[in-house]
């Protein structure tokens, strides 16, 4: 792995670790200013604001949510994660896994492309 | 892109194009007898016999459907293949977008980890989950 993929890799977890801690740095801090979001099959969410938004909806809805990193390929500016998302109010055995390409400029995230069954996100209703 | 890395993107080249063209050359000439495929959040199965008649089922459900690529990226031993079913007996627009985590040992799949809408895919049977 090239240093240039381990910076990415660091963004990837920054991504999870602030995903689960801190909502309001999470977008900032990993996504670019015109980041570009694809919930696959769904809609696109465009934009850092529109983006805080979903996840403030998401997290209304599922306040105790949080991910866990299964697995991470980095491949120069694209790092795929595969992740699970938790919820322990839906259940100590609700799970729901999903994986997220991450395409990376300067160490951000400038389009994300994840794949889920998305009628099971909690909070998204499309 | 070092040698590996072409390796394993011919090795998804060809998962794409056997699954477009012949799904028993597919499973086959793709997977590994002792293959593990992971329908993410539904269930994994294993065996030859089996993934063939399940790949039977979809075309018999949908005879025309194919296999769409919008991205790949490789890592030594690991395809991300970024695809969307199409099947133009549902439509001109219809499509369902997977993303297919393939790692590979000796030029074949040894596990398949896949992420969909599994409910939406053309010919599955799908238990929903419990919760």
């Amino acid at each position: 792995m090239t240093e240039h993929e381990r910076f990415n890799l660091a963004t990837a977890h920054r991504y999870i670790d602030l995903y689960n801690y801190d909502i309001v740095r999470f977008v900032p801090e990993c996504y670019t200013d015109d980041c570009r979001v694809h919930v696959m099959g769904r809609t696109v969410i465009e934009g850092p604001q529109q983006f805080l938004d979903v996840e403030r909806t998401v997290l209304r809805a599922a306040p105790r949510r949080y991910m866990r990193l299964d697995r991470a390929h980095v491949a120069s500016d694209v790092v795929t994660i595969e992740v699970t998302l938790l919820n322990p109010e839906a259940g100590s055995d609700w799970s729901l896994p999903f994986v997220a390409v991450l395409k990376l400029r300067d160490h951000l995230i400038a389009v994300d492309r994840s794949y889920a069954d998305w009628s099971r996100w909690p909070g998204l209703a499309m | 892109m070092n040698e590996r890395q072409k390796h394993t993107l011919a090795v998804a080249e060809r998962y794409v194009d056997l699954y477009n063209t012949d799904p028993e050359r597919f499973v086959r000439e793709c997977y590994h007898d002792d293959y593990e495929v992971g329908a993410m959040g539904i269930g994994t199965y294993g065996g030859v016999d089996k993934f063939i008649a399940i790949e039977r089922a979809v075309l018999a459900a949908a005879p025309k459907r194919k296999m769409q690529v919008l991205n790949i990226h490789v890592t030594d031993e690991v395809a991300v293949v970024e695809a969307a079913v199409v099947d133009p007996d549902r439509g001109a627009d219809w499509s369902l977008p997977f993303c297919a985590v393939l790692e590979i040992r000796d030029d074949k799949i040894a596990v398949d980890r896949t992420y969909a809408e599994f409910a939406n895919w053309p010919g599955l049977s799908v238990e929903p989950p419990s919760k």
